[in-house]
């Protein structure tokens, strides 16, 4: 009954930077690290499974000399989003 | 933190907290609505004012006013963002971007065909915009004063049609005030009152 939770997207940070741009069109790097509270090395971690994942898309440049990195969702992270809480909901509401 | 056990509880729990967070930050400042306003307001009232003394400059006003407040908007623009460090996209900031660059837009054509129009129409219609640009953005931005602020506009403009020249200015004014000047300041009290 029970579907198996996307293990990419069932990790703390991870979902929560999936979360965040879910909400937004695209995000800062520092704008992820101060929403999430993460450090920016684990960040940079997870933020690369999930570009490889095909989830997101990183943009990297610069701005006034500092390097620059934008999120941004893609239709395969909307869908596997979607999905995992579609799959999240049938843990807490169990069918009898 | 990687290796902990999420349960499917605290998984919503988090989708929630960072959607909550997120929604929080992106509140308008009533910035934009208060100084431009403002100026139009003063503007249309020194034009008004200038007219009823026989000024025949009396419109001159505009070509050096409305400039000049660009400036600042720009300048004003370009500080916010160099201050903001930590940026995000919304769409709701690509929505509003696009709703007020087509009013930019088409005021432009209104005002620079105001002599075919007939400069006793040229009101009319910059209200007719001033309705659409804060009615959507109203509705954009979940602010029903604006939405009302939009609907006051274009009654203001159809009246507009039928009045004098003169009259049609104070009939501006009056629409600043309704859609921009008072609901700028609501904007802001509640920004603060939430911070």
């Amino acid at each position: 009954m029970f579907k198996d939770l996307n293990p990419i997207l069932h990790s703390q940070l991870r979902l929560a930077i999936m979360s965040v741009l879910i909400a937004v069109e695209e995000a800062e790097f520092t704008y992820l690290k101060e929403k999430t509270s993460a450090t920016a090395g684990n960040l940079s971690v997870q933020i690369d499974k999930l570009k490889q994942a095909g989830y997101i898309e990183v943009n990297k440049s610069f701005k006034n000399n500092y390097p620059l990195t934008v999120c941004k969702i893609t239709s395969d992270g909307i869908t596997a989003f979607e999905e995992y809480v579609k799959n999240l909901k049938t843990y807490l509401t169990p069918k009898k | 933190m990687e290796k902990e056990e999420l349960s499917p509880e605290q998984s919503l729990q988090l989708i929630n907290q960072m959607i909550t967070e997120v929604k929080q930050e992106f509140r308008n400042n009533g910035f934009y609505l208060l100084f431009w306003g403002w100026l139009v307001f003063f503007s249309a009232i020194v034009n008004f004012v200038l007219l009823k003394m026989g000024n025949p400059f009396a419109y001159y006003v505009w070509p050096v006013l409305m400039p000049l407040g660009g400036i600042i908007s720009t300048i004003y623009a370009i500080a916010v963002r160099r201050k903001e460090k930590k940026r995000a996209k919304t769409f709701i900031d690509r929505a509003m971007g696009y709703t007020w660059l087509a009013f930019m837009i088409a005021l432009g054509i209104v005002l620079s065909s105001g002599a075919k129009l007939g400069f006793d129409k040229v009101y009319p219609f910059v209200l007719l915009l001033y309705g659409i640009g804060t009615f959507i953005t109203g509705g954009i931005i979940k602010f029903p004063l604006l939405v009302f602020g939009g609907i006051c506009c274009w009654v203001l403009a159809i009246a507009a049609f039928y009045v004098p020249f003169d009259i049609q200015l104070l009939l501006l004014s009056l629409a600043l005030i309704i859609s921009y000047i008072i609901p700028g300041h609501v904007l802001n009290y509640r920004n603060r009152k939430n911070v």
